[in-house]
């Protein structure tokens, strides 16, 4: 039996944005186990990056807060640490990458700089061991001649090198967790894959455990161990990626499904799920009930909760419940 | 990097030759001196002698070439009433202003970067709320406002300053307070808005990622890369402060270079006036030049010609 790295119990983070709150993670639960690779997929705007830079707690306290939930790594909850204990887990147990490489080094420190300030924020190595250090940490990550690109400046570097020395930084301190917040959306479509591969690798070797955000199903499909959907603010289906692949319960899990290019049928169109996400939500009717193709009066009447339809299989809709209900009692 | 910088040499030195001949011309269509040395009672005789003894009886076009080529010689002439070499006269009046401007300058900087950042990383509470209220009332009002506000309060009512002339450092309190609200307010105002800018970029979240206190996120990686803009400010700024620096030392009476060129504008002294014109923009053009060079060593994108600029 795997323990549990990372437990998110009911999260809800919050932005204040001119004088209303936006509850952009409303009661979220996660459990990430030793080296899941674990993906967070859904439509632009359900919350995803919200609920990654909650884990961090990077996230601006002057207009975004946790309002209550509990997010256990290692059984700490992180929610309660103060900020130099917080200091300690970030870099050191959480490492994060960000959508944009090209944004994401400061462009006036050179990259061994920027890799040595990661190693040595929680390790005091003399300065040789360090630049080795930092210089097998760009190996790693497949970047040529990493002694000479110690003293290049960002600017130098394309984006799919840049996003690899970002990951390098991620990765300094050995950390348990890595999350990845669409790290590949802003590059190519060859380095992408690639890229993803290269931290599969290395997620294999340190037994580490990456929680992915992306849009891209087809690569969950093909690398991620586990999957969760998200829909406005909350999770919708959860579970192992072999099961959800093979059976999508939720519609709108179905919709994404759907959405996915399909290699063998040539289909004509991609499948687009009609309507977005709406701003606000109808406290008691199901989040998903104006774009439900089989929504029933019932889901205008009471929010449905997350159940487990089969073992490891948690979904969150009335329909298919009341289907697993049935076939209970045949 | 070498081009660069020869490229930019060039262009100040046109720059300085370029305002410097400006002042020629236009002081000169401000009057005629002769008259002024002699007042009203000039004869034909004593006009002729005084002026064909200060060449000004030559065109204006000799006059012109004939100053021009004293200037690249080093001979800046003399002065037209005190029958001294104008550098002589303009470094004796150099220790007033340069007290007050050194410090103007040092103390606005380091005053209006730290109110930058503190209302940038304080965004929206109270102390940005307050600077961002001091930084309003600092750019409106004019710095003689200030001044003659100032002198009101604590020459006047409180008698707690002296208001003219020089002696102890309490004489500088006042001119230097009037001159620096402005460039403060203007400084941390630009510094502000820097520094929310290069907050919300995601090095920023890259390097909180790393574990690092959180000053040498606003330090090392945010302000490290604000300062530009700012840099750049500064070195205009320094021109706008000189330019206040005349007004205020004459509100204040102090002996300075601003006095000095008032007063060799009011008097038609036209050496004095274009040797104190011609070391400000010298001053101006060559801090100018250090901006962008240090920028070039700062900035490995320009280093690298990637915003190679004309
Ligand atoms: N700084 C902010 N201020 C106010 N609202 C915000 C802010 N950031 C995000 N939101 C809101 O929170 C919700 C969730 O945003 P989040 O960035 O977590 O979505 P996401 O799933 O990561 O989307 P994307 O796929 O576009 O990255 C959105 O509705 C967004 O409008
Ligand atoms: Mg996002």
């Amino acid at each position: 039996m795997m323990v549990n790295l990372l437990e998110i119990r009911n999260l809800h983070t919050c932005y204040h944005a001119q004088n209303q709150v936006v509850r952009a993670v409303d009661g979220v639960d996660l459990h990430i186990r030793q080296g899941d690779f674990y993906a967070l997929v859904g439509e632009s705007g359900c919350g995803k990056s919200t609920v990654a830079r909650s884990i961090a707690r990077i996230i601006d306290p002057s207009y975004a807060y946790i309002e209550q939930g509990e997010i256990l790594f290692e059984g700490n909850d992180l929610v309660k640490l103060n900020p130099r204990q917080m200091r300690a887990v970030r870099g050191l147990k959480i490492g994060m990458v960000f959508q944009n490489p090209m944004t994401s080094l400061n462009p006036v420190v050179s990259i061994g700089k920027q890799l040595l300030e990661a190693i040595q924020a929680h390790t005091r190595l003399p300065r040789k061991q360090a630049m080795d250090k930092a210089i097998s940490l760009l190996e790693l990550v497949k970047i040529p001649d990493p002694a000479q690109r110690m003293q290049s400046y960002p600017h130098q570097l394309s984006g799919g090198m840049q996003q690899r020395v970002v990951i390098a930084i991620a990765l300094a301190n050995d950390p348990k967790l890595l999350i990845a917040d669409e790290p590949t959306t802003a590059l190519d479509v060859s380095v992408q894959e690639q890229i993803l591969k290269e931290i599969d690798d290395i997620r294999k070797q340190r037994d580490m455990s990456i929680l992915l955000i992306t849009h891209n199903m087809g690569i969950v499909a093909q690398m991620c161990n586990r999957v969760a959907v998200m829909y406005g603010g909350v999770i919708v289906e959860d579970g192992f990626s072999a099961d959800i692949f093979s059976e999508p319960l939720h519609p709108y899990t179905q919709g994404l499904m759907a959405c996915m290019p399909s290699i063998e049928e040539e289909k004509e169109e991609l499948h687009v799920i009609p309507g977005t996400v709406p701003k606000h939500f109808e406290p008691g009717e199901c989040r998903f009930l104006h774009r439900c193709p089989i929504a029933t009066p019932d889901c205008g009447q009471r929010e449905p909760g997350l159940e487990e339809f089969k073992e490891n299989h948690f979904v969150r809709c009335h329909n298919v419940n009341i289907r697993r209900l049935q076939e209970e009692a045949r | 990097m070498i081009r660069y910088v020869v490229v930019r040499t060039i262009r100040a030195l046109a720059t300085i030759w370029l305002v410097w001949s400006l002042v020629f011309f236009l002081s000169r269509l401000t009057g005629d001196p002769v008259k002024w040395i002699l007042g009203e009672f000039a004869t034909k005789e004593s006009y002729e002698t005084v002026a064909s003894s200060l060449h000004l009886d030559l065109p204006l076009w000799e006059q012109y070439m004939r100053t021009l080529s004293g200037l690249v010689r080093g001979d800046m002439g003399m002065s037209y009433y005190h029958r001294r070499p104008v550098a002589d006269l303009f470094l004796q009046r150099l220790g007033p202003t340069m007290a007050l401007q050194s410090v103007v300058i040092v103390a606005t900087s380091a005053i209006g970067i730290l109110f930058g950042v503190v209302a940038a990383v304080k965004h929206d509470k109270l102390v940005d709320k307050a600077i961002r209220f001091f930084t309003i009332v600092g750019c409106t009002i004019p710095n003689f406002v200030f001044a003659v506000l100032l002198i009101f309060l604590f020459c006047l009512k409180l008698k707690w300053l002296p208001s003219g002339n020089i002696g102890s450092f309490r004489h500088y309190v006042l001119p230097f307070i009037s001159l620096s609200i402005g460039p403060i307010a203007s400084i941390s105002r630009l510094t502000r808005s820097a520094m929310l800018d290069t907050l919300s970029q995601e090095y920023i979240d890259v390097a909180r990622m790393k574990g690092i206190s959180e000053s040498a996120v606003i330090i090392k990686h945010g302000l490290r890369n604000a300062l530009f803009p700012v840099v750049t400010v500064l070195g205009g700024q320094i021109v706008t402060l000189v330019g206040g620096a005349f007004v205020v030392e004459s509100v204040f009476s102090l002996p300075g270079i601003g006095t000095l060129s008032v007063t060799a504008a009011q008097t038609r002294d036209f050496p004095l006036l274009q040797y104190c014109v011609f070391i400000m923009i010298a001053t101006f053009t060559f801090v100018n030049l250090l901006v962008d060079l240090s920028y070039a060593a700062l900035d490995p994108r320009i280093r690298d010609g990637e915003w190679a600029t004309n």
